[in-house]
């Protein structure tokens, strides 16, 4: 099974100059510490909102990869509903699914055992709704996405890890203010 | 003038063409008025928190916006206050209808109305209570979030609608 840090390896050979929002906890630290860029955004709180503020970012000029984790989804289900509606063409969704609450000890939750996120998403309007669960996979679906202009949900599967990050070094208003440039 | 026609005015006026909207009773005129007008961009959201994110990511990319809620809804924001608008210094303005506050009809609405001017000035947050339709008040706090990049919150009061 595909694990985080293939998963990101595999993302960021692909990505050149679109915007990458990243989720709270160890996405944002697996992404700072391997593959730190001006225009990553790294969410250290507001646990949920990293498909909301990359929303509101797709309003601009930039293709904008969202970066999220099944848990941070669950808090913010309704975001499910709200992009379903506006279907920004120059968003991509990738829900990094490890069934736990990773970050806070691998707490199992519920996209584990009773919720499909995939078909929710369908069901809410989001017809580019993809669930892969490999290296090849990803390859495959990964810059079909880049290149489409339309958007785009992809839950990625992975197996949970116990890799630990240290914590990440620039501030957020740094970040804000590197980022911005950047745009 | 009337207040939905004022605040339509003010952000033509400022070229505040996007704007994030949780509908309220409320603030009703005021969402039939910019949905049906060509000019804006509304964003519908589903919750508070959520319109919160999406008009901070608006304000990364340049584009300024106002967020209608209704002032409960304000609680529910508190910790994307905290963490993603004070942490990231990124401002926003919340122009919400005030509930449990004048005349307030259900109950259940008064508790958090009489505690919402505490909430803000513990967090230092800029606000201010809007009792007559006075253009000036919320042009100057339109203009505070532009030019100055500084966060401000305006309770509506149902006697100005």
């Amino acid at each position: 099974m595909l694990n985080r840090k293939n998963a990101l390896e595999i993302i960021f050979k692909y990505i050149s100059n679109e915007c990458v929002v990243t989720n709270i906890g160890n996405i944002s630290k697996a992404v700072y510490w391997n593959h730190d860029r001006k225009s990553n955004f790294y969410l250290t709180g507001s646990m949920g909102l990293v498909s909301s503020v990359s929303f509101g970012l797709s309003y601009g000029s930039k293709k904008v990869i969202c970066l999220d984790g099944d848990g941070s989804l669950l808090m913010n289900f309704g975001s499910l509903c709200t992009l379903g509606h506006y279907k920004p063409s120059n968003m991509i969704w990738c829900v990094l699914n490890n069934g736990c609450y990773e970050t806070t000890g691998g707490q199992q939750i519920f996209t584990s055992t009773a919720v499909n996120l995939r078909s929710i998403a369908e069901n809410c309007g989001i017809t580019n709704s993809y669930t892969i669960d490999s290296a090849q996979s990803l390859n495959q679906i990964f810059p079909t996405l880049l290149k489409n202009n339309h958007f785009s949900f992809l839950e990625i599967l992975l197996e949970p890890s116990n890799m630990k990050y240290p914590k990440i070094e620039i501030d957020p208003l740094y970040n804000k203010k590197r980022f911005i440039e950047s745009l | 003038m009337c207040f939905e026609k004022e605040v339509i005015d003010l952000l033509k006026k400022y070229n505040i063409s996007h704007s994030v909207f949780l509908p309220d009773s409320g603030l009703k005129k005021v969402y039939s008025e910019i949905i049906g007008d060509s000019y804006f961009k509304v964003i519908t959201v589903t919750r508070e928190e959520e319109g919160l994110g999406i008009s901070s990511g608006m304000y990364l990319a340049g584009i300024p916006n106002i967020f209608f809620i209704q002032s409960s809804g304000i609680g529910n924001c508190f910790n994307a206050i905290a963490s993603l608008n004070f942490a990231y210094q990124i401002p926003f303005l919340i122009i919400a209808n005030y509930r449990g506050f004048h005349n307030e009809q259900i109950e259940t609405q008064k508790p958090f109305g009489q505690m919402l001017p505490k909430l803000l000035k513990s967090s230092n947050l800029d606000y201010h209570i809007v009792t007559n339709t006075s253009k000036y008040i919320i042009e100057e706090y339109v203009q505070n979030y532009l030019y100055n990049q500084t966060t401000g919150v305006l309770l509506i009061s149902p006697e100005v609608y």
